[in-house]
């Protein structure tokens, strides 16, 4: 991947994913959550929600070992259960160097099967010094 | 709960064990996290943990605190400050900074963020929750 070529407006990612109670479970496991437990047994964790967004743009912009995730913005508009189909949507938003580094921002959407935004959110990485020009 | 009280804190040790459990959870497999070969030829000198993981315990905090109207209808913009390394405990905290005027009726804004094991920051940033 040239990253000196992505442009502001780029779509990285447009994928449909329906999230199984097992997808959900293992997310819980994970982040060690029994939050869910004050409104549904089938509650996605919102963070769940983003983390898939997000694995869409680590995948499609085939993304370099080495990059860390210096930050995230988050809106959640609706409860999202086990068993939904929803559609996550990633445009690159800035394509910028700093400095000795380039970040990546990135535009997040989801939508559910009405076509309601369920999540938005904006994430800023930062890619390993020799993926500058 | 009173607005100007402060948020449940949740304190959690992080472990290589958990990080991989997490890179297997979001498909996140970035070797910082979970190769320690390759993570010790970083900047960081080892593996670390996700940032999303850490953030995740800050939205189980606004869960925990606010219920549904985290859920729908929430919002948080973070910075990552410092990295999290297996072994280190993780305490998040939030405490409430303001109420403005929403479109739906008004806001409430909390600072939130994590902290280590050394009061060092490991997340920065501000949570918000609209009431009717």
């Amino acid at each position: 991947m040239d990253y000196t070529k992505l442009k502001a407006g780029y779509r990285i990612s447009e994928k449909q994913i329906e999230l199984s109670m097992e997808d959900v479970l293992l997310y819980r496991e994970a982040t060690e959550d029994n939050s869910y437990e004050q409104i549904s047994d089938y509650l996605v964790p919102p963070t769940a929600i983003a983390a898939l967004a997000l694995k869409g743009v680590i995948e499609e912009l085939a993304i370099p070992k080495g990059t860390i995730h210096v930050g995230q913005e988050l809106e959640f508009f609706d409860t999202v259960l086990a068993g939904q189909k929803l559609t996550f949507f990633a445009n690159l938003l800035q394509n910028a160097v700093r400095g000795e580094s380039r970040f990546l921002s990135v535009e997040l959407n989801v939508t559910n099967k009405l076509g309601a935004t369920v999540m938005k959110g904006k994430s800023t990485i930062l890619l390993p010094s020799k993926f500058l020009p | 709960m009173k607005i100007d009280e402060n948020l449940p804190i949740i304190k959690k040790v992080i472990t290589q064990s958990q990080i991989n459990q997490y890179a297997k959870a979001s498909g996140d497999f970035n070797p910082v996290h979970i190769n320690s070969a390759f993570a010790s030829t970083t900047d960081f000198g080892g593996t670390i943990a996700h940032g999303m993981l850490i953030l995740a315990f800050l939205s189980q905090m606004m869960t925990l605190a606010f219920k549904e109207m985290w859920v729908n209808g929430g919002q948080m913009k973070i910075r990552f400050k410092s990295p999290v390394y297996p072994g280190d405990t993780v305490t998040t905290f939030g405490k409430y900074k303001e109420s403005k005027p929403d479109k739906k009726g008004e806001r409430l804004f909390y600072l939130i963020g994590c902290i280590n094991q050394n009061n060092k920051d490991i997340i920065t940033g501000e949570a918000s929750i609209a009431v009717n």
